[in-house]
């Protein structure tokens, strides 16, 4: 989703998670040691092809960030 | 709401369907956001089929982050567990067509959405005809996750890997594939 505003994830009545604001720089997948099985997210926005974790993002739900000056954010 | 995670902006606090981009209530009510298809698979897969990915890690911790990574560890292939207050957020009850707890692949076209079980994605996908044009259903051959495109184009539809119960709250009435 693109937007120009701020999110954050509710639950239930209220209860309110931290969103993951995403760097503007990440770390090479193929550099990192992360199990095989590991699932993850993959977005593509512009020039930029991102993953999440997807169990991290069990806490998250929402994660948002910038590129090229447009906003986005990820979600499942 | 309907187990579901709602979204709020922090300058207005309206509340937003993180699945259709639609505002849902608050001052933006009916406001809607550009969206696009996330792609969930592994590792392994994207190493393979996408050669330049980055990574964002998570640098927040806290007990609320470590329970949510225990209590879902996988959400493609294990069976799923939904909290008892996901139940009391309901607002009526789930779709009885399919179980609740399906894992499968929601498609969305404009005000039309088709829903395929996993169950019903053979190994060596299906081709569906739907809205006219025909739709290719495959799952992946390392992470075993489905993905559509329509077959003419070799485009992506709108798509989102989800539970029965979320994508039939989200979409109600919505089609199911059946295979012929």
């Amino acid at each position: 989703m693109t937007s120009h505003k701020r999110y954050l994830p509710l639950s239930w009545k209220g209860f309110a998670f931290e969103p993951f604001e995403v760097p503007n720089v990440g770390a090479s997948l193929s550099s990192l040691k992360l199990p095989p099985d590991l699932e993850i997210i993959v977005f593509a926005r512009g020039r930029l092809t991102g993953a999440l974790i997807a169990r991290e993002m069990a806490y998250h739900h929402v994660a948002q960030g910038e590129i090229d000056g447009h906003q986005y954010l990820v979600s499942f | 709401m309907n187990g579901l995670a709602v979204l709020a902006d922090r300058e207005t606090r309206s509340h937003w369907d993180h699945i259709t981009g639609e505002a849902i209530s608050g001052p933006l009510k009916e406001s809607q956001l550009e969206v696009w298809p996330v792609r969930m698979t592994t590792v392994a897969a994207a190493l393979i089929e996408c050669s330049d990915v980055s990574v964002f890690l998570s640098g927040y911790r806290s007990y609320r982050w470590r329970l949510a990574q225990r209590l879902y560890p996988r959400f493609v292939h294990n069976k799923g567990w939904l909290p008892g207050f996901f139940y009391a957020s309901m607002n009526e009850p789930i779709d009885p067509r399919l179980d609740k707890l399906d894992q499968g692949l929601g498609v969305v076209v404009g005000k039309r959405a088709k829903y395929y079980p996993m169950n019903r994605i053979s190994k060596d996908g299906i081709q569906d005809c739907w809205l006219d044009r025909k739709l290719c259903v495959e799952r992946g051959a390392i992470d075993g996750i489905p993905h559509a495109k329509w077959l003419d184009k070799s485009e992506e539809p709108m798509q989102i890997l989800s539970r029965w119960y979320g994508f039939s709250f989200t979409f109600p009435r919505c089609e199911i594939y059946e295979p012929s």
